[in-house]
């Protein structure tokens, strides 16, 4: 097991230098001068003079050959130094840290929500399959898949706001321990519109997972010694149908941080996924990098912590 | 067709030669299938609105006439925000007096174009980058898939939207971003659809004869993973709308004048304030873009069921 450990890890940091390297050579391939790029957004960028713009280049160190500044930007990455925003000067780390809290809560929130409920559903589809109850989940889980989550967001901003009478979109919620009666009345509406795709993902493959494991051998043995219908899905089926299903979050972790950026957005919850818009569209290129390896981190770390899970459920992982 | 033949077996209506061949296949599955044919003929309607909606022109003179009641840009301040009316304008005007049904109209042509080219060349992307992965082995095939990994760690809209804006918005910039994003999982895909099938006992025999590589993937490998790559391409189709309209969302995907994408008409929505007196706004735009998404969900699970039974509900795609 520690070797398996040992070799996801080395896997990962490997992943991570090349993401950072990806996207390092990225923001920086930009035609024409990176700097020309960030002083046009600036008001003051206009009117300075060659030597003016010499020397900020030199203060952002984008004399240096490509290569050089990737490895000082990796080592300071590394010391915990992710630079400083080209447009407001603050530290990127800084401006991370302030947002991660209700963005890291979000996608919990989403992916609990999504859990609790599509599990339970694809279950109860698959063992009454062709009834009623399978046919209407299956549809709405056919429809989570189509309904673009930004749709559904402006759907709940818009027509929540006017019907139940409560602004959805101007709540800027608190930290969950600043006050967690205003911070949920925030978050929960974000959350659910969030978890509706993952929640339809989840249950079709609860659903078809369940299906398959109905149908094995170890099954047919429990019926056959006589055992309840009821220890059969609780002990056997479901048990054995998670598997499968635990691969879909980790698979759909990086989705789901792309719909908290979406969500975020049009919520105006100042988190990763509205601080990332602005950075992009401001081509603040320290903190688009900085989100991106922070982000990155997290995906991989969850693919890991994953894999670990699964060596856990299935101890015949852990020998190959 | 005569209503009484209809019950009847259609293989004894192809014996009797009273329909073409092709129609009597498509009734087939279209009776086993028939979500995935809602689907398929919904795709069609598209396609025809896609092509015919607005004037096809050669040579500056209009050769065919669009049937779309009027011009995607066409506005009339006079009658702005005006709701939905029959025949008029049966998805209201927005806050520029332009008709919303047109817009839709217009916005087909760059939603089919995207969904269908970008698939297409990321598929075909992951197909070559696969094999060659698969087929080399040792330090390449390693080295392939740590970059499909790096790709893959980070969340695709902002993956995208970073590329789209090094490179500046436009349909051939969306187009690319859209590829590069299907790479890395359709390349494992068809890595391991490769792995499995090398595994073969006729692709010994093929190499003890003496074939070369290239025999070998064109003859032995590729027929094999043509139906996991169909099913995949018309899953993937969807989920290539979305991304192109959450682009179009926030400002950075393939809009223009002339062809305004239904995500963008749906931002423009969100700009007008009080969208709950004027719903058409937002509800047609997001009405389109969920029923093509939902139209190509269902084809392609019809045609994951019809050819490839082992990938049923594995969620490819989705």
């Amino acid at each position: 097991m520690t070797g398996y450990i040992i070799r996801r890890i080395v896997g990962a940091l490997f992943v991570l230098l090349m993401l950072s390297f990806i996207v390092f050579m990225l923001v920086n391939a930009v035609p024409g001068n990176t700097l020309t790029r960030i002083l046009n957004q600036s008001p003051q960028g206009v009117n300075l003079t060659p030597a003016q713009i010499e020397q900020y280049e030199i203060d952002l160190g984008l004399d240096k050959p490509v290569l050089e500044r990737y490895g000082n930007w990796l080592w300071d990455a590394v010391n915990g130094d992710l630079g400083k925003s080209f447009a407001t000067s603050l530290p990127v780390w800084g401006e991370i840290q302030d947002r991660l809290p209700r963005s890291i809560q979000l996608v919990i929130m989403a992916t609990l929500i999504s859990s609790l409920l599509a599990v339970p559903i694809g279950v109860f589809s698959a063992i009454r399959q062709g009834g009623a109850g399978d046919y209407i989940s299956r549809i709405f889980a056919i429809l989570g898949l189509a309904v673009p989550n930004f749709f559904l967001a402006v759907l709940v901003v818009t027509f929540a706001a006017a019907w139940l009478n409560v602004s959805l979109s101007t709540i800027d919620p608190p930290y969950i321990w600043d006050g967690v009666a205003h911070n949920l009345e925030g978050l929960i509406a974000p959350s659910l519109v969030l978890s509706a795709s993952l929640m339809a993902t989840v249950m079709r493959m609860q659903r078809s997972t369940v299906l398959e494991v109905v149908n094995e051998d170890y099954v047919r043995t429990a019926r056959a010694k006589g055992l309840a219908e009821r220890a059969i899905i609780m002990r056997h089926v479901i048990r054995n149908s998670l598997i499968p299903v635990i691969t879909i979050f980790a698979n759909q972790f990086a989705f789901l941080i792309s719909g908290a950026v979406i969500v975020e957005f049009i919520f105006r919850i100042d988190g990763i996924g509205a601080l990332a818009v602005r950075a992009i569209r401001q081509v603040d290129f320290t903190l688009v990098l900085g989100i991106s390896l922070v982000v990155g981190f997290g995906v991989v770390f969850i693919n890991i912590l994953v894999d670990l899970s699964y060596a856990w459920l299935d101890p015949r992982i852990r020998y190959s | 067709m005569s209503t009484a033949t209809e019950a009847a077996d259609p293989i004894a209506l192809d014996l009797r030669g009273d329909s073409p061949r092709w129609w009597v296949t498509w009734r087939r599955h279209a009776r086993n299938k028939p979500l995935g044919a809602i689907g398929a003929a919904f795709i069609f309607v598209l396609i025809v609105a896609a092509i015919f909606g607005q004037d096809i022109n050669i040579g500056g003179s209009t050769i065919i006439p669009g049937f779309s009641p009027h011009p995607a840009s066409e506005t009339n301040i006079i009658n702005k925000l005006a709701a939905p009316t029959f025949p008029e304008h049966i998805a209201g005007t927005d806050s520029l007096g332009r008709d919303l049904f047109s817009r839709i109209i217009y916005g087909a042509r760059p939603a089919i174009v995207i969904g269908i080219v970008a698939t297409g060349l990321g598929i075909l992307g992951g197909m070559v980058i696969g094999m060659i992965s698969a087929y080399a082995g040792g330090v390449t095939d390693l080295l392939l898939q740590r970059i499909s990994d790096a790709f893959q760690a980070l969340p695709p809209l902002l993956l995208m939207m970073t590329l789209v804006t090094v490179l500046t918005p436009s349909m051939t910039t969306v187009i690319l971003v859209i590829v590069i994003f299907l790479i890395p999982g359709t390349q494992r895909v068809v890595r391991g659809t490769v792995f499995s099938t090398l595994e073969n006992t006729y692709i010994e025999a093929a190499r003890t004869i003496g074939a070369g590589p290239g025999r070998i993937i064109t003859r032995h490998i590729l027929p094999n993973i043509m139906a996991p790559i169909l099913v995949i391409a018309s899953v993937t189709i969807g989920g290539t709308i979305l991304a192109e309209a959450a682009l179009s969302f926030l400002g950075l995907g393939a809009n223009s004048a002339e062809n305004p994408t239904w995500g963008f008409i749906l931002f423009e929505a969100t700009q007008r304030g009080n969208l709950d007196r004027w719903p058409w706004l937002a509800l047609t735009p997001g009405a389109a873009i969920t029923l093509i998404v939902l139209a190509f969900n269902l084809l392609g699970d019809a045609l994951r069921d019809v050819l490839d039974p082992r990938l049923r509900g594995t969620g490819a795609g989705a």
